[in-house]
């Protein structure tokens, strides 16, 4: 090729990689686990199978009144304790994982719906668009989470829509800004405007270079909302303002629980141990991903 | 690179910054917030107007405890003391009008003006929301200025706190630190009331969330600067490292921070609902919860006003302190 | 930062100053220096034992290219090589005092006091958000020079000696509101302001106009004629030679050629040192190539075009507006023609702010014309609507400054050449021996379609990139800054591959660049802008030769040319000519040399 080698900055690859000598066929990403992420994605996973099949988990009964057994501490018996009727308190957070991971999962899908289509609209419109949509978004900000689902639960009454609504609406404006970031990233990039100078068309150019690059670096946002949505929405029940007992779901816990602080400490700490721990798992994971994606592509 | 109005190759005195520009980006703001406020408003009003049934047979039956309905001639004075028999429209410009002059409606429970209602109990609210804020910074601060780009396990160690704490619920940490801080340790009372001994759990329950997420956004921010040029100019003059970092580069990192205090007071102040709840801690938390439960509309869209008219001022306090910490944006 | 004393090895006596060079009177003595980064156990050595020396009122300058560690080896100098160095070295003294024995405080001493340190750029090394006259400030300050009316009084002496106007009015400004040149000077002041006896400058002209370059020289000049100790790290061997007595040429972390100025730019003896004299681009080299690569046998076929003696591309009075972000519309392109001819390379050279790189997105109709049009070989060009135009965008195409941006980050080579082949292949197969033809072309393989562009180094993301903008066949290839971020050796393929493809596909080059030597050396023609408006137009050698316009004159005058004495005997190197070109008029010959 050329007689001057270029001489790029020390330790930087320049041409070719120099072959590996032995390789086990293990892919670049396995390689790059470490003791807390795969932590995080045992945790993680225990969750996704407390919500489809729940039984596998734990042997108790989650709705069995127990009178004898009221208000113990955590034991062999029972892990997590049993709260004032007797019923076992890990098997309670176990059955419960499936309606709060639907709720956290469905109030992720409105909000993140919101956030793309606002924020989409916002970045690739002219100045005009631009502004009407940022303006709408920030009137959303105005509104915070809590105190959104508070006056739908004051219009519409306490249930699991209201929750979702509440925190689907309540959290949109947060990702919508951020997607419109994105977008208007891409679009002034100068891959975009190389596009252009090769004659693709507008529409081409947004379905193969701006949409994708822009969406990329959210869609761990996304996932990370999922777990900022359950905390939300167990934030609302905690209240009095979710679903009604005796649902196991892990807002209502914390609800029911709330009486029983001073005597009975577990039935407010477990659940939301349960909560903290979830969604810190799918934070860690979030961010392993991202990293692994960025790597690849941005460093 | 240069100013728009500078001439390459002359020695020009630079650009003072023109006086009109800045007063009209401060009269656009102000513009934009009230258009932001009519939104809400227009918003809650609507969103009132999509209850389920009729407004005066809710009144009656919370009035009464019960659940039934009403003929037309027991709803009828009812009707008419909140003006439910006029036209929609007619009483959308009245909400929005009494806003206009600070009247927040009355109250469906308590007949009372929800103005009055509020104003008596947002006291020790308002305490608890500033002190947490002003708490959150320091902890943010503090913890950026010793952990940023230090040795990895240092660094490691800020970043992944922040991480960490800024994921916790509110009712979460506020119950661990009851239990372990006042029940068990009893270091402080359970019932603080609105005593400085009953203040500083509550505020740390919301501070150190908040002060996990202001140190995530300025950390990174914070750890870019630390690698600028003018930097490594500051250092070439002999200054040492905590003067640098002190002087020059919190400066220039704060502002994504700045920028996110304006939203957080009026996050703070929903997180207090669930705090004082959590505490038993007088303010507005205990009754827009009761509120809600019982359906009492005015009053709680009152709160939920007030909020967005704080978050609208704090908006503007901070584009004006942003101005202020970064000239270049003065016009 | 770690620094160590090297241990000679048990028994044999150690040697200082193997290589001769401290001499009585030297400010400054630095042997075996080391320099690596990392951890522990995971440490790459970056500069592998460099030695130099220097007496006050002298210039040492380091040249080399990104890469070579003359920057860190300068930076040890002041202890600024960063927590994850370690600093080894036989012996580092300035002005008697023992460099390696230094700890945090003693380097916070001798910063700014005794050694002063002066970055690139101002518009980045200096606070833009703090005045001036506080930068400034500072230096003095730190060291306890005086209270604050008595530091406020020098503040302003300093400014008066580097020539800052009214530097009352200046101290309170901040850079951002100054011109380039006056916060390249404030950045000195803030630099010398403790009347330090060494002063290291690290590329203190890149990046930066021509004029503010001048500017900056003049400074330095002034430093080294009132006594003071330079250390001058660069890239632009023209820039050295203006004020340097001696110069160590690095690559790699070894210093290649140590030697006074005068004798290694008039017989440079190691051959990086030549191959980097040579590289550079000037009124010299033109006609010539600039690196020692071999021209490829066969970059494809030129084209036959009908309208051969008609120009390719033509602007006529072409304006544009824009609305700055404080409400004040600037004409950024005022009253601006050119036209191209096929095959041929017209330069468009003016400083930041001149209006050319607007011009060249007028001339690819990314931007709408505000007054004027463009006609792209004979037709409307910038007039037509974009369904219109896209059609037609094969004839025209684009290489950028950073080729990185203009790629979509998750691409690899391969999906970026498909993309600019466009239409007329039938099957993949004929795509791909397509784009293989084309990486050939540019001196690259097949083995490197599936990379992507962030493992490639920076001339082979041009190439790549200047391959893409070959894919459609254009006539025309606008240029923008094209080269000025790459290194000089770099740069010096990438112009020689310029003009090979142009020879051979008879393709048209529109080359924007703020480097004067750059344009003298590939354009048959030149357009000079400033502020917008175009100040001279001509034949490369009449415009830059002798210029009429006062500008250009200014211009030409900024260019640090080589102080090359006359070489006594015969020229050791030299270069073949491009094929098809004259040898310009005065241009050593050396097809007797070469034949021999």
């Amino acid at each position: 090729m050329s007689a001057t080698p270029d001489i790029g900055r020390p330790g930087a690859p320049v041409g070719a990689p120099a072959p590996a000598r032995f390789r086990l066929a293990v892919p670049e990403w396995v390689r790059g686990l470490r003791p807390g992420v795969i932590l995080a994605g045992l945790i993680v996973a225990f969750f996704v199978v407390a919500m489809i099949v729940p039984s596998l988990l734990t042997s108790q009964d989650p709705y069995a009144v127990n009178l004898s057994q009221t208000l113990e501490s955590p034991s062999w018996a029972h892990i997590m304790g049993t709260d004032q009727s007797g019923r076992d308190l890990y098997a309670r957070i176990v059955y419960g994982a499936r309606q709060s991971l639907l709720i956290g999962l469905g109030a992720t899908g409105i909000s993140v719906t919101i956030a793309i289509v606002l924020g989409v609209l916002a970045g690739l419109g002219n100045k005009w668009v631009d502004g009407i949509v940022s303006r709408g978004v920030e009137v959303m900000f105005a509104f915070p989470v809590l105190l959104l689902a508070l006056l739908f639960v004051a219009v519409f009454g306490p249930s699991a829509t209201t929750e979702i609504f509440a925190v689907g609406i309540g959290t949109a404006p947060g990702y919508a800004r951020m997607v419109r970031g994105q977008v208007l990233a891409t679009r002034d990039s100068g891959y975009v405007e190389a596009a252009r100078a090769l004659g693709h068309p507008y529409g081409s150019i947004v379905r193969r270079h701006i949409f994708p690059n822009a969406m990329r670096p959210l869609v761990v946002v996304f996932t990370l909302g999922v777990g900022q949505a359950i905390v939300w929405a167990a934030g609302i029940a905690f209240l009095g303002l979710g679903i009604p007992p005796p649902s196991p779901e892990w807002g209502a816990l914390l609800n029911a629980g709330r009486n029983y602080i001073t005597q009975a400490w577990w039935l407010e700490v477990m659940p939301g141990l349960a909560i903290v721990v979830f969604a810190l798992s799918l934070t860690t994971l979030g961010r392993f991903v991202q990293q692994r994606l960025e790597g690849g592509v941005n460093r | 690179m240069g100013t728009f109005a500078e001439t390459p190759g002359t020695t020009a005195i630079g650009v003072k910054p023109r006086r009109a520009p800045w007063l009209k980006r401060i009269a656009w703001r102000v513009l934009a917030a009230i258009f932001v406020l009519w939104a809400a408003a227009t918003f809650t009003f609507f969103v009132q107007e999509l209850l389920p049934g009729s407004k005066a047979t809710l009144i009656l039956n919370q009035e009464h405890g019960t659940q039934q309905t009403y003929s037309a001639k027991e709803l009828k004075p009812v009707e008419e003391r909140y003006g439910f028999d006029e036209p929609v429209t007619t009483q959308y410009f009245n909400y929005i009008k009494g806003l206009a002059h600070g009247d927040l409606g009355t109250s469906y429970q308590q007949h009372k003006p929800v103005l009055t209602i509020i104003s008596e109990e947002v006291g020790p609210t308002i305490v608890l929301t500033v002190t947490s804020l002003i708490l959150a910074w320091i902890f943010a601060l503090a913890t950026i200025l010793l952990t940023a780009r230090r040795k990895r396990a240092v660094s490691a160690l800020g970043s992944g706190w922040e991480i960490f704490s800024a994921g916790l619920p509110y009712y979460w940490l506020g119950v661990i630190l009851l239990v372990v801080f006042s029940i068990e340790l009893k270091i402080f009372p359970v019932q603080g009331g609105t005593s400085v001994e009953g203040l500083v759990l509550p505020a740390l329950t919301l501070a150190i969330p908040l002060a996990g997420f202001i140190g995530q956004v300025t950390r990174d921010e914070f750890e870019k600067v630390l690698d600028q040029p003018f930097v490594t100019s500051a250092r070439a003059r002999g200054m040492g490292d905590l003067a640098v970092r002190v002087k020059h580069v919190l400066r220039h990192a704060v502002l994504p921070a700045v920028t996110l205090s304006g939203w957080a007071l009026g996050a703070l102040i929903s997180g207090a609902v669930i705090v004082e709840t959590v505490f038993a801690r007088p303010g507005i938390g205990q009754m827009i919860v009761t509120a809600a439960t019982n359906r009492d509309v005015p009053l709680v869209s009152g709160v939920v006003m007030l909020v967005a008219f704080i978050y609208v001022i704090s908006n503007i306090l901070v584009d004006v302190a942003y101005a202020i910490i970064d000239p270049r944006l003065r016009g | 930062m770690s620094t160590t004393v090297n241990e000679g090895t048990a028994g044999e006596p150690r040697l200082l100053d193997p290589e001769n060079r401290h001499r009585q009177q030297d400010l400054l003595r630095v042997e075996n220096l080391r320099v690596g980064f990392g951890e522990k156990r995971d440490v790459t050595e970056i500069v592998h034992g460099v030695s130099f020396s220097l007496a006050p009122g002298e210039c040492l300058a380091i040249v080399g290219e990104s890469g070579s560690g003359k920057s860190v080896s300068a930076r040890t100098l002041v202890g600024l090589t960063g927590g994850s160095s370690h600093v080894s070295a036989d012996r580092m003294e300035f002005d008697g005092r023992d460099l390696l024995s230094f700890k945090d405080r003693d380097w916070r001493g001798l910063r700014g006091k005794d050694i002063g340190f002066i970055l690139q750029d101002a518009l980045v090394s200096l606070d833009q958000l703090r005045p001036v006259g506080k930068e400034i400030d500072e230096a003095l300050k730190l060291h306890d020079w005086g209270p604050r009316r008595e530091r406020q009084e020098r503040v302003i002496e300093l400014m008066e000696l580097v020539g800052i106007p009214e530097p009352e009015v200046r101290a309170h400004m901040r850079p951002y509101e100054l011109s380039g040149g006056l916060r390249q000077r404030a950045l000195i002041a803030s630099a010398i302001a403790m009347d330090p006896k060494l002063i290291i400058a690290d590329e203190p002209t890149t990046a930066l106009d021509m004029t503010v370059q001048a500017q900056v020289l003049e400074q330095l000049q002034a430093a080294k004629a009132r006594g003071k100790a330079l250390i001058l790290i660069s890239h632009d061997l023209a820039v050295v030679s203006q004020l340097a007595d001696t110069v160590a040429v690095m690559a790699g972390g070894d210093i290649l050629e140590y030697a006074p100025a005068a004798q290694l730019f008039s017989r440079p003896e190691h051959s990086y040192t030549q191959r980097l004299i040579e590289a550079i681009p000037s009124a010299e080299s033109r006609g010539a190539r600039l690196s020692p690569v071999e021209r490829k046998a066969s970059l494809g076929t030129a084209r036959a075009y009908e309208d051969a003696g008609a120009p390719v591309l033509k602007a006529e009075r072409l304006f544009k507006h824009f609305r700055g972000p404080d409400g004040v519309t600037r004409t950024v392109v005022n009253d601006v023609s050119f036209e191209l001819k096929q095959g041929e390379t017209l330069g468009i050279v003016g400083e930041s702010g001149s209006g050319k790189t607007t011009t060249a997105r007028l001339a690819l109709a990314l931007l709408e014309v505000d007054g004027g049009g463009v006609t792209l070989a004979g037709e409307e060009w910038s007039g037509l609507p974009e369904r219109e135009r896209r059609k037609r965008r094969a004839d025209i195409s684009v290489i950028y400054q950073d080729p990185l941006s203009s790629f979509d980050p998750r691409w690899t080579v391969e999906q970026i050449m498909l993309d600019a082949l466009g239409e007329g292949y039938d099957s993949k197969a004929a795509r791909k021996a397509r784009i293989t033809e084309l990486l050939e072309m540019v001196g690259l393989e097949a083995e490197h379609l599936p990379r992507r562009p962030l493992q490639l180094s920076g001339g082979q993301r041009q190439r790549v990139a200047i391959a893409r903008a070959l894919g459609p066949q254009p006539r025309v290839i606008v240029c923008d800054e094209p080269v000025s971020a790459l290194d000089v050796s770099i740069q010096a393929q990438v112009l020689d591959l310029l003009a090979d493809l142009q020879d051979e596909l008879n393709v048209s080059y529109l080359f924007i660049s703020h480097d004067l030597g750059v344009i003298h050396h590939i354009s048959d023609r030149v357009l000079v802008m400033c502020d917008g408006k175009v100040v001279e137009f001509g034949d490369a050698d009449d415009v830059l030769l002798r210029p009429h316009h006062p500008y250009t004159k200014k211009l030409v005058a900024a260019l640090p040319a080589l102080e090359r004495p006359e070489p006594t005997g015969p020229r050791p190197f030299g270069r073949p000519p491009r094929k098809g070109r004259p040898a310009p008029a005065g241009a050593p010959d050396y097809s007797e040399e070469l034949a021999a």
